[in-house]
């Protein structure tokens, strides 16, 4: 027996080990799964404003056909868009969006017999609706960010989270200027 | 290892964050449920004694019958530095009216000194009430209504406009407002539009440099972790609310079920 005992101890020490290591593991998981999981919010967002855009061109397409320029813009924007990939790309895509559509209703501002089009006036709460969720859903992914990378990074986890190649995710962050751009005013 | 010391104060200060974390949203929470008693809760005092009691008789039937809670809020205004949407989500968030399982939860949030109105709309109604049909609601019947001070006539007219569209059986003939149903209609330009947007979406993904890596990373996440599936309906990845544990404080007739998901569908407006 008693020679044994030393491996008895490694035996121990290794299972202490594995089972300290799985532990962080499945948490450093379930974190990156809700991490996933609002970033895919953030999309669905996206996509649904991508859907709505055509809609919202063609009710204002109507009225004021001749400003041909916007709508070309748009329509790169949300093709662009569709096709971008990662954090980064998306954001970027779709602040460029974001300033192609706050020019739309700019020019729209001009046309006050398209402001008082029901359906017009519908899918602008549409989109501003869409705006709504995409920040509660930006803000619920950055804050979910938040938790893994302060996880990742603390000790001990960040020793487990180095070897298995956890990387800090990004943050959805938007620029300054295309902050204030899409907002649809109310009176 | 080199800052073995530092990391483990490090360690201990996350875990003050985390208690504090734990005990701040609870703190926070109890302060907006004080706004949420009942079914109606005029803080704002638009409504007379009874006309409060109908509404809240017409809100705790519907509940009873059908599962949907709907709750009203008047204030006469936001807390300094609150901004509207955020705050009628916090309050939602709090209140957590409508089912778990359904998320059919609504909030008719009305601020009487700033005009303001905002219909938040839990994550399992969206589908019957659109952004598009809140704001339509609130442009057409609330604010021709607040306009005239019929506070009472338009908050019930929008509720039965609201129960109409989520349970179109529940309301006896003649009172449902049917003839509210909006021709819908699509533009002629809209198949047009359709295609040309169509026709541009392809055409960007086959220019794309990306295309290959693109269709790959689609299916599977950066490490191999098997496929991610991110369903089109996103109910599935709700985050749930951190007031979860909180939810569900009776009171008449019927509970807050401690359910409702918001992610911030509805519309806002004022008058």
């Amino acid at each position: 027996m008693r020679k044994y005992s030393g491996l008895f101890i490694v035996l121990g020490i290794m299972l202490v080990v594995i089972i300290i290591f799985a532990g962080y593991y499945n948490s450093f998981m379930s974190l990156e799964e809700t991490v996933e999981g609002r970033w895919a919010e953030i999309e669905n967002n996206l996509q649904r404003r991508a859907d709505l855009i055509p809609n919202l061109v063609a009710s204002v397409q109507g009225y004021v056909s001749h400003e041909a320029a916007v709508f070309t813009e748009i329509a790169q924007a949300r093709s662009r868009l569709l096709g971008a990939e990662g954090v980064a790309g998306k954001v970027e895509a779709s602040s460029a969006l974001d300033s192609a559509l706050g020019r739309l209703l700019m020019v729209v501002e001009q046309y006050p017999e398209l402001k008082a089009d029901r359906r017009f006036a519908e899918l602008q709460d549409e989109l501003a609706g869409t705006e709504n969720r995409l920040s509660v859903a930006r803000l619920r992914y950055n804050e979910a960010v938040t938790t893994y990378n302060a996880r990742i990074r603390r000790f001990p986890g960040n020793i487990i989270a180095g070897l298995i190649g956890l990387e800090r995710k990004d943050y959805f962050q938007i620029k300054e200027e295309a902050r204030e751009v899409p907002r649809v005013e109310f009176k | 290892m080199r800052s073995l010391c530092k990391d483990r104060s490090g360690f201990l200060a996350f875990l003050l964050l985390l208690a504090l974390l734990i005990v701040v949203p609870a703190g926070a929470n109890a302060d907006f449920r004080r706004f949420v008693t009942g079914y109606v809760n005029d803080h704002a005092g638009l409504l007379r004694p009874e006309e409060e009691r109908e509404l809240s008789a017409l809100l705790a039937d519907l509940d009873v019958q059908t599962t949907n809670q709907f709750i009203v809020v008047t204030l006469p205004g936001l807390p300094p530095g609150e901004n509207l949407e955020l705050f009628a989500l916090r309050l939602a968030e709090a209140a957590q009216p409508g089912t778990a399982e359904r998320d059919n939860g609504l909030l008719l949030l009305i601020l009487s000194n700033e005009r303001k109105i905002r219909v938040e709309v839990g994550t399992g109604l969206e589908e019957k009430i659109t952004d598009g049909r809140a704001g339509r609601v609130i442009r057409e019947v609330l604010a021709p209504a607040f306009q005239k001070e019929a506070y009472f006539s338009g908050i019930k007219e929008a509720l039965e406009v609201f129960i109409h569209w989520v349970e179109p059986s529940y309301l006896p003939e003649g009172s449902a407002k049917a003839a509210f149903d909006f021709e819908e209609e699509e533009g002629p330009g809209v198949l047009f539009f359709l295609i040309l947007f169509l026709l541009l979406t392809v055409f960007s993904t086959y220019t794309s440099r990306y295309q290959q890596r693109r269709w790959y990373k689609r299916g599977y996440s950066q490490r191999t972790m098997g496929p991610v599936f991110y369903p089109l309906t996103g109910n599935r990845n709700r985050p749930s609310s951190p007031f979860k544990g909180f939810g569900g404080g009776g009171f008449r007739g019927g509970n807050f079920r401690g359910g409702g998901g918001f992610r911030g569908g509805g519309a806002s407006g004022g008058w």
